[in-house]
């Protein structure tokens, strides 16, 4: 079998095999937007495509990990004047199937959408990914103190978040 | 890790849906690599041909320089009384034993003065 036919099988098996996964992280890392994930996603898997040679045998995904990140982390900063906190959370879109799954994936996405795009990546390689403070660092391109900052000042305004969130309507 | 941040890691895992690899992913993939491709390609073949004409200019200036350089007179070093004509130069006629001497000019080294007896009739002491 030519090399490339088999490169290209071997390819697609692993994106097969971790599509839904990394579909996942590309959604929480631009808090809940399905649309840009998946274009994301993309960009990340051609990208590994050309760097297949290289990272194929190795961690290809901890590649794509990285490619993700720091594409989300670059590309929401355009939109950063854009995003602010607010005191109220916003109505999550009406769904079909109202399970509480569904309402708490939601709440979650909305509570990610309003950290800014570092904030928000940190936290999820941090503890989606369990990635140590130094891997978070080394995938953002940062040094480990800022991502450190970046996570604690992510947990602590989801906690505000959440908490607010949670707290009964009187 | 406290409560809370447990408590948010769980749900990001928990919030995981399973969504399959469709085929309209994979051709979408597929194009965008071959897209990727032709521009790769495009932008190698347009760094190629920059680089093919600079090296071509730089030689072309290196030979002009080189040929310049050949055309430019070296200066000789005069080794016999050979020399080249210059400006006339006008000296006060003296003696007859002076009249012979050589003319001096800028471009020729002095010659030596030859050893002539004097002719006014005492003995050279």
């Amino acid at each position: 079998m030519p090399i490339g036919q088999l490169r290209a099988g071997e390819f697609d098996r692993f994106v097969a095999a971790r599509w839904s996964a990394l579909l996942h992280l590309a959604r929480l890392l631009t808090g809940g937007d399905r649309h840009r994930a998946e274009d994301l996603l993309q960009e990340a898997l051609v990208k590994l495509w050309f760097a297949w040679p290289k990272v194929g045998e190795q961690a290809p995904e901890a590649y794509v990990r990285k490619v993700l990140a720091r594409a989300a982390a670059r590309s929401a900063r355009r939109r950063w004047w854009g995003e602010y906190p607010v005191e109220q959370l916003p109505d999550p879109p009406e769904a079909a199937d109202a399970t509480a799954a569904v309402d708490e994936r939601t709440r979650l996405e909305a509570m990610l959408a309003l950290l800014p795009a570092r904030q928000r990546t940190a936290v999820v390689l941090r503890y989606y990914q369990d990635l140590p403070e130094r891997q978070v660092a080394e995938v953002l391109g940062c040094p480990v103190g800022t991502a450190r900052s970046l996570t604690a000042r992510g947990v602590a305004r989801l906690r505000l978040l959440l908490s607010d969130a949670v707290e009964p309507v009187e | 890790m406290d409560h809370f941040e447990q408590d948010l890691a769980r749900m990001m895992r928990d919030s995981r849906q399973d969504t399959p690899y469709e085929d309209r992913h994979r051709q979408r993939l597929r194009v965008a690599v071959r897209a990727r491709q032709r521009s790769r390609t495009a932008w190698l073949a347009t760094g190629s041909a920059l680089a093919v004409a600079g090296l071509g200019v730089g030689l072309m200036v290196l030979a002009s320089s080189v040929a310049q350089g050949g055309t430019t007179p070296r200066p000789r070093p005069v080794t016999s009384a050979e020399s080249v004509p210059g400006p006339p130069v006008v000296r006060p006629a003296s003696t007859a034993e002076e009249g012979a001497k050589p003319a001096y000019t800028p471009t020729t080294r002095p010659l030596p003065k030859p050893y002539r007896p004097t002719t006014s009739g005492k003995p050279s002491t």
